[in-house]
């Protein structure tokens, strides 16, 4: 409740065009705006021009803001369109169609594949390979790898901690539509990290 | 008996939100004590999750300052 009260003196100040209040925005929000647009667009320096972009962006258009969702959806949703629009522009794609890199089931409803593959379990690996530079390295290549739809959403769901209903909001799609996209995300993270954690495991 | 497919694609990511319902949850749990695959496919999809917020990029200090400076520099003329 206090954070709600704070935003809101906020906005009454941005609305008169108080720029001390913009930075005191900042410094609140740039944290989330920062890992949101580097969850999306994958390098530091577009991150860092999306968010100054935004933080601009927020301040002249601090009059659409209805107060109908709360600020944070708000900033979430206007930093999404920004690394959008700035994904557009650039040239390289790493992106792999989401089927590819789901699980296949075999006709009996089991899963297709390597029988050591299929049982393994790495989840109990130590933590100390699990956040290795090497396994950091390869997720962070599914991550690249993922539609930015997909991405978009895993980010705001198991990076930011919003709700399923949070981030239908912020990217303007239904509850059902981002269950659907987060957990096939996860799924082909899952299925790359098992590829490559998975032959260490099962030796 | 529910296929390990339709565990995995219908009912995994709604037992872990505890959106479950009811028949749900115990076909759920009747499958994975007859099914090590899916035992190891649930703790792996979980660790998956962890290890995607432990991923998270923070924005570095200098970043910070930067912005600061954007701000300041951009409105000093828009104080009221």
């Amino acid at each position: 409740m206090v954070e709600v009260a704070a935003d809101l003196s906020l906005v009454e100040r941005l609305r008169v065009g108080d720029a001390a209040a913009l930075e005191a925005l900042m410094e609140r929000y740039a944290s989330r705006v920062y890992r949101l647009a580097h969850g999306i667009l994958r390098n530091a320096a577009d991150a860092e021009e999306v968010v100054q972009d935004v933080f601009l962006t927020l301040f002249q258009k601090i009059h659409t803001f209805e107060g109908r969702s709360a600020l944070a959806s708000w900033i979430y949703r206007v930093t999404v369109n920004a690394a959008l629009i700035k994904r557009r522009g650039r040239k390289s794609d790493r992106e792999v169609s989401i089927d590819a890199q789901l699980p296949s089931f075999r006709p009996d409803g089991h899963r297709a594949g390597e029988d050591a593959l299929v049982t393994v379990d790495w989840s109990q690996t130590p933590e100390a390979d699990l956040l290795s530079r090497e396994t950091r390295a390869i997720l962070e290549r599914a991550i690249d790898d993922l539609p930015v739809a997909y991405r978009t959403v895993l980010v705001l769901r198991d990076v930011e901690g919003l709700s399923s209903e949070e981030a239908a909001e912020v990217v303007g799609d239904s509850v059902s539509a981002v269950k659907s996209r987060l957990h096939r995300g996860r799924m082909a993270l899952r299925e790359e990290l098992t590829r490559h954690l998975g032959p260490r495991q099962a030796r | 008996m529910i296929t390990c497919k339709r565990l995995i694609e219908e009912f995994l990511a709604d037992f872990l939100d505890g959106t479950l319902g009811p028949d749900q949850l115990a076909e759920l749990e009747r499958h994975l004590s007859l099914c090590p695959p899916c035992v190891a496919y649930l703790n792996t999809y979980r660790k998956t999750r962890d290890l995607v917020q432990k991923q998270a990029i923070d924005m570095p200090p200098e970043m910070r300052a930067v912005l600061r400076k954007v701000i300041r520099d951009r409105f000093s003329r828009h104080t009221p």
